[in-house]
């Protein structure tokens, strides 16, 4: 009797084989319970690896790590506002990058970021100052596919809120100008794994690239005082798409494990091109930025 | 799904594709020469400044014409004063006190809204009026005349006005015959300022004008005008008694808002001169190297949809009398108080 469905057991074993898609890695395969291991002692040695394999198989399928970032950066900024100056201004920018990295039960990513900017900018001639700051929420979804031993690629949608303002020091009804958006991004990632002295590696590169929202913008020559002190409104909330804000936000971070087991330093570059045309005003913001900070991975 | 997928991969390649090779929005920069400068001076004013159609029917002023001839003025071996001097001049052919160049040295200005005319304004004689017991609400100098006559110095609107300072004051005036509100020098400032202390005059919301702005960079770009309304003030005290305000050819832009809503106003008279105008509310720009460049960008009409930028005419003409001012006397108030007791 024990013997029959011992030999039952391994016949489904030598049957069993990895799921390739993630549609088919989301239902996870029914694991009999193992029998213990004196109870196959004296079988084929063969049994004892595809045992391990479902050990691990097991472990995969139930601890869902979620990984958790802090980042701080500086770099350079250029800030083009023709609602306040038709020239560039240029400066240093600082960045904080605060996210949040689950992976679901098909393998799949759930990423939320905030990201924070600010940036102290001057004329090219440097008599005028301007500063310009934005906060940006995201919400991603990527649907993770492996294509080869320790690479994974995955896209999807992406949920974002933006709002951010430039400031020209100098008097006047046009001194600032606000940006806002709240957008459908499609996002890209590229994940690879890979050892190095004898230590787990992590190199991620996520892009993300506007498809559909609404966005804020002053008129081309409209005053903050017919916006907000009357109230008169005049294609100030328009249609965002791919050729009226044609912009790209890319990021390329290396993880290197340190100190404690799921503890990482992460370093990297995050690079964020932000433009318009609204209302025949223009705008763009390029920022460069080397970041550094850590990551954390907890077991759900 | 899969479909989704591919879609969502082929649109991140294709946009970021299209990204890479085409699409930097820009400005087009111009050199930090004289050269460079002269053109992106004018080109700014060409796609921003909101008055061209209108100067152009009053003063002739044809902005094309006008490069034509200052273009030739501009060479390469001039220093910055020349150059301030040439662009300052140019910009100067649109007689507007809100279009402006400024530089460390300079401030290019046409200001022949009020050079060109009387003061019909003595500091001095003012000063007499108000004595040293006058009180101030913001910036509102207010002071009882003998004759029971409630006398308001309002010198600028740049300095907050609020209910609260009009509503103290108008009760101090209280048993006032009548009020006479000075705004004669008045340079303007903020336009909600304007707007609070004249709402206190009315107790109807009033038609008082329209207001536009540009919508591209065409010279007759412009938005749907918008009326604009004077509402009652909402806390406080409003003004039942005869109020009357004097102008003179220096109350500008807020101040002129001013004149215009009072002439809205059932229980206001306007005494004194025609007012200075600068009906375009103004933004602020910059050139290659630096200068600033203030210009006219937003228009206000009036109730009837014509400008005010070349001023307001008075319900009643003054002008100040050689002989008063000999006297120490200032004609204006005087016919103020004439006419309220």
């Amino acid at each position: 009797m024990l013997l029959s469905s011992l030999c039952a057991f391994s016949q489904e074993i030598k049957n069993f084989a990895f799921p390739d898609s993630v549609e088919e890695r989301r239902v996870p395969p029914a694991i009999k319970p193992i029998p213990p291991v004196e109870e196959i002692n004296g079988l084929n040695e063969d049994i004892y690896g595809q045992l391990e394999q479902i050990e691990h198989l097991r472990h995969v399928v139930a601890p869902l790590p979620s990984i958790h970032s802090t980042m701080i950066g500086v770099g350079h900024a250029n800030v083009l506002d023709s609602y306040l100056a038709p020239y560039n201004y240029t400066g240093t920018n600082f960045r904080f990058q605060l996210e949040s990295l689950r992976i679901t039960s098909g393998g799949n990513q759930r990423q939320s970021q905030l990201d924070v900017n600010g940036a102290l900018l001057e004329n090219r001639v440097g008599n005028t100052n301007a500063y310009s700051a934005g906060a940006r929420y995201a919400m991603t979804w990527y649907y993770v596919n492996e294509i080869k031993e320790h690479l994974r690629i995955g896209y999807g949608p992406e949920a974002s809120a933006y709002i951010g303002v430039t400031y020209v020091n100098r008097s006047g009804n046009n001194p600032a100008n606000a940006h806002s958006d709240i957008m459908l991004n499609l996002a890209g990632m590229a994940n690879y794994d890979f050892t190095l002295w004898g230590k787990k590696y992590n190199l991620t590169y996520q892009l993300a690239v506007p498809f559909l929202g609404i966005a804020y913008s002053p008129n081309y020559g409209q005053s903050y005082y017919e916006t907000f002190v009357l109230w008169n409104l005049d294609h100030n909330l328009l249609f965002a798409n791919p050729f009226n804000m044609p912009s790209l936000r890319h990021r390329l971070l290396l993880d290197i494990p340190v100190g404690r087991r799921g503890s990482t330093v992460r370093i990297g570059y995050v690079g964020q091109f932000n433009q318009s045309t609204f209302n025949n005003l223009k705008f763009h913001s390029y920022t460069h930025d080397f970041m550094i900070g850590y990551t954390k991975t907890f077991i759900r | 799904m899969k479909r989704i997928s591919l879609f969502i991969l082929y649109f991140i390649i294709l946009h970021s594709s299209l990204f890479i090779l085409t699409s930097c929005v820009q400005e087009d920069e111009y050199d930090n020469s004289c050269r460079g400068n002269f053109e992106a001076l004018w080109k700014l004013m060409d796609e921003h400044y909101c008055f061209f159609g209108y100067k152009q029917l009053e003063l002739g002023v044809d902005w094309r014409e006008v490069h034509r001839r200052y273009a030739g003025r501009v060479n390469e071996k001039m220093n910055n004063e020349q150059l301030f001097e040439v662009l300052a001049e140019m910009i100067g052919e649109l007689k507007d006190g809100h279009v402006n160049l400024s530089a460390s040295f300079d401030y290019g200005r046409n200001w022949s809204f009020y050079q060109e005319y009387p003061a019909n304004y003595n500091d001095s004689i003012v000063s007499l009026y108000l004595g040293h017991d006058y009180s101030i609400a913001s910036s509102l100098k207010y002071v009882i005349l003998e004759d029971n006559i409630g006398y308001v110095r309002c010198e600028s609107f740049a300095d907050g006005i609020g209910d609260g300072n009009v509503s103290m004051m108008l009760n101090s005036l209280a048993a006032c015959s009548g009020i006479i509100i000075d705004v004669r020098n008045n340079g303007g400032g903020q336009l909600n300022y304007a707007h609070t202390l004249a709402s206190h005059f009315t107790n109807e919301k009033v038609l008082f004008g329209y207001i536009c702005h540009k919508t591209g960079k065409g010279h007759d770009d412009f938005s749907k005008p918008v009326a604009q309304y004077l509402e009652p003030a909402n806390s406080g005290i409003r003004w039942q008694k005869p109020v009357v305000v004097l102008t003179n050819r220096r109350c500008y832009s807020a101040c002129n808002d001013f004149v215009n809503c009072m002439k809205h106003c059932a229980n206001a008279t306007i005494i004194g001169d025609h007012t200075g105008g600068g009906s375009g509310m103004p933004f602020n720009s910059e050139l290659p190297n630096g200068w600033g460049v203030r210009y006219s960008a937003v228009v206000h009409y009036d109730a009837e949809m014509r400008h005010t930028e070349f001023g307001i005419d008075p319900d009643i003409f003054v002008e100040m009398s050689g002989a008063d001012t000999d006297m120490n006397k200032d004609t204006f108030i005087e016919k103020a108080r004439t006419m309220l007791n």
